[in-house]
């Protein structure tokens, strides 16, 4: 299940990625957060903390910069 | 330029046209050849084999007798065979005095008139026929007694009496559901009641009627569903409730009013695409209710009529409104939200345009203070840009050291990086939702903005035909075969605000996959509704006028 997500993550990384890159707010990216926090806490939790990081990536979120797992 | 980047947003972009084809477009035509349509009817038990044959689109069938018009304020019926069989079906649904639903093929011209209404059931033979022991029961057209009732708006048709057997159709005046009620049944013969021919196809875009058909029948309490296909292949259901098929806008649907009662129901279907001219077919469908031996009574009702959820909704025909969703989840409500806005709106704005435009200028609203806030923070970021440069000389080699020292200079200067990826994210549900709603609405369909552009808001606004795309398989598949005017000035405005905010992206090989993606999209919408075109260019209008004014404001 890890290893299939990783999987995924990494060909975003590799597409889409590419367009979005220079445009984060967070650092790491979330793609990049996704992948450290699924290898550390499991396919549920992980992906969960991911999401949960992509929701914070707007204009009125208070927080930004580096926000490691 | 970086090829490997580029090689890679090419496969990316062809990856996101299948998986927007799998699940946001309909599957391709099936391409047929004249030889296969119109075959005969061949039911499992060989009931009407005999009776019912249909060839190359003449039909031999039984001597029906003479047929009584019925007229609704909703459609107007031609009924044969004794007035119990529905011959013709055209609606004639009025919208401040204007028909609301019309556009109709002349099958012997393979010519589409658009200003005739809608005909869904053509010169059929039995909507329905009840069949005994494998006989067409058959009905004395002389005797047919019609009355109207008044304090019911119904019309009562009964039929003369043929072995015992009487048929009783009730049609209301201002609903597309019929009755039938067959009395008088041998218990120990076996009944079937049978629908044939299917329905007409109603859109000028031909294949796109066909391929958004189906058949469905309702067990379990939910819905079975069969892409309709040429194979002649046979489905069968047992205990069904609802059954029938569906165009794209318009339904045939045949309930059984005590299915749960009889056990031994069941139904079968047939499906054919039958070659009507060189372009255009016609959706072929037999139903066969099964009901075995043991009844003295059928009673069951019809809903030929367009898929308007203001007829669906409520009373006998409820249950068929889940049928018809936008789509999964979110994207199924956001539909149901958008749509009940933009019909409510009509109520105001007799203009489904001019609605489109003003829902941009509704979601502007929404969105305008996150451009705003974007906005600024690239100003702040662009005054921290020769620092930038600096760092950027210095982690040349590291790409993880390189962000993290860029973020720790933003956080020194107080630049909030960016909008962030939300806003982006957000609007693609939104974009989904109106693709479906707009494709999909029967209120759309035929929806003029202007008389001279886009005059058919669930369709794109071609203004340029070229017919050799269309032998291009790839192509008119991807692209259709004309040109729309509203993707371009899209595109265009997209890019002119891209160009505006792009500057402080410092990998220019990411500026040209944005470029290209913007292509992309020219490309992709071309095909799109141009109602959802319509809102979008006048969504994106909005944001670079926002841009400029902004851009003003700090100089």
């Amino acid at each position: 299940m890890n290893f299939i997500l990783i999987k995924i993550i990494k060909i975003y990384q590799l597409t889409f990625g590419v367009l979005f890159r220079g445009n984060c707010r967070f650092h790491p990216t979330c793609s990049e957060y996704m992948l450290q926090s699924i290898k550390k806490y499991g396919a549920m939790n992980g992906v969960l903390k991911g999401f949960k990081r992509i929701t914070k990536c707007h204009p009125y979120s208070n927080t930004y910069g580096i926000d490691e797992v | 330029m970086d090829f490997r980047r580029l090689l890679l947003a090419l496969s990316l972009s062809f990856i996101f046209i299948f998986v927007w084809q799998t699940f946001f477009m309909p599957a391709p035509p099936i391409e047929q050849s004249p030889e296969q349509g119109g075959e005969k009817i061949d039911l499992n038990n060989n009931t009407a084999t005999e009776v019912i044959k249909k060839k190359n689109n003449t039909v031999e069938t039984l001597e029906l007798g003479s047929s009584l018009n019925i007229t609704t304020q909703l459609v107007s019926i031609d009924l044969n065979n004794g007035g119990t069989s529905i011959n013709n079906l055209n609606i004639i649904e009025q919208d401040n005095g204007e028909l609301k639903h019309v556009g109709a093929w002349d099958k012997k011209n393979g010519e589409y008139n658009s200003s005739v209404p809608v005909q869904l059931l053509d010169s059929q033979t039995c909507n329905p026929c009840l069949v005994e022991n494998g006989q067409i029961i058959l009905f004395d057209s002389d005797q047919v007694v019609y009355n109207y009732n008044p304090s019911e708006k119904t019309h009562v048709i009964q039929s003369s009496t043929n072995q015992g057997i009487q048929k009783t159709t009730i049609i209301n005046d201002n609903s597309y559901v019929i009755d039938h009620l067959f009395t008088g049944l041998n218990s120990s013969n076996t009944y079937n009641l049978i629908w044939n021919e299917g329905l007409e196809p109603t859109e000028m875009n031909i294949q796109d009627d066909l391929t958004m058909s189906s058949l469905f029948a309702e067990k379990d309490k939910s819905y079975h569903s069969e892409t309709i296909s040429d194979t002649n292949e046979l489905f069968n259901y047992t205990n069904v409730g609802w059954a029938g098929l569906k165009t794209k806008y318009f339904i045939k649907a045949i309930t059984n009013q005590n299915y749960k009662a009889n056990k031994n129901n069941s139904v079968q279907f047939k499906s054919t695409e039958l070659q009507v001219n060189e372009d255009s077919q016609f959706i072929y469908t037999d139903i066969n209710f099964d009901y075995g031996i043991g009844n003295e009574t059928i009673h069951t009702y019809s809903y030929i009529g367009p898929i308007d959820t203001d007829h669906l909704q409520g009373g006998r025909t409820e249950h068929l409104v889940q049928l018809f969703g936008f789509g999964w989840f979110i994207i199924g409500y956001l539909g149901q939200l958008i749509l009940w806005v933009l019909t409510s709106l009509y109520t105001v704005i007799p203009n489904y345009g001019v609605i489109c435009i003003l829902f941009a200028f509704i979601i502007r609203i929404f969105t305008g203070p996150l451009t705003k806030q974007s906005f600024l923070s690239n100003q702040k970021m662009q005054k921290v840009q020769p620092k930038m440069k600096k760092i950027q000389e210095k982690y040349k080699d590291d790409q993880a050291k390189l962000s993290q020292a860029t973020m720790e200079l933003y956080k020194k200067e107080g630049v909030n990086p960016l909008g962030g990826c939300l806003p982006i994210l957000v609007q693609m549900p939104l974009l989904i939702a109106l693709f479906q709603v707009f494709r999909k609405t029967i209120e759309f369909r035929g929806a003029e903005f202007l008389p001279f552009w886009i005059t058919d808001l669930s369709q794109p606004d071609i203004i340029l035909q070229f017919e050799f795309l269309k032998h291009i398989p790839g192509i008119s598949f991807f692209f259709g075969h004309g040109i729309a005017l509203l993707p371009i000035i899209m595109g265009v405005v997209m890019f002119l605000s891209m160009q505006m905010t792009a500057t402080t992206s410092p990998d220019p090989s990411a500026k040209f996959a944005m470029y290209f993606m913007n292509a992309f999209f020219i490309l992709l919408f071309n095909t799109f509704p141009s109602g959802l075109n319509l809102y979008y260019t006048i969504y994106n209008i909005l944001n670079f006028i926002q841009q400029r004014q902004l851009k003003q404001l700090q100089t």
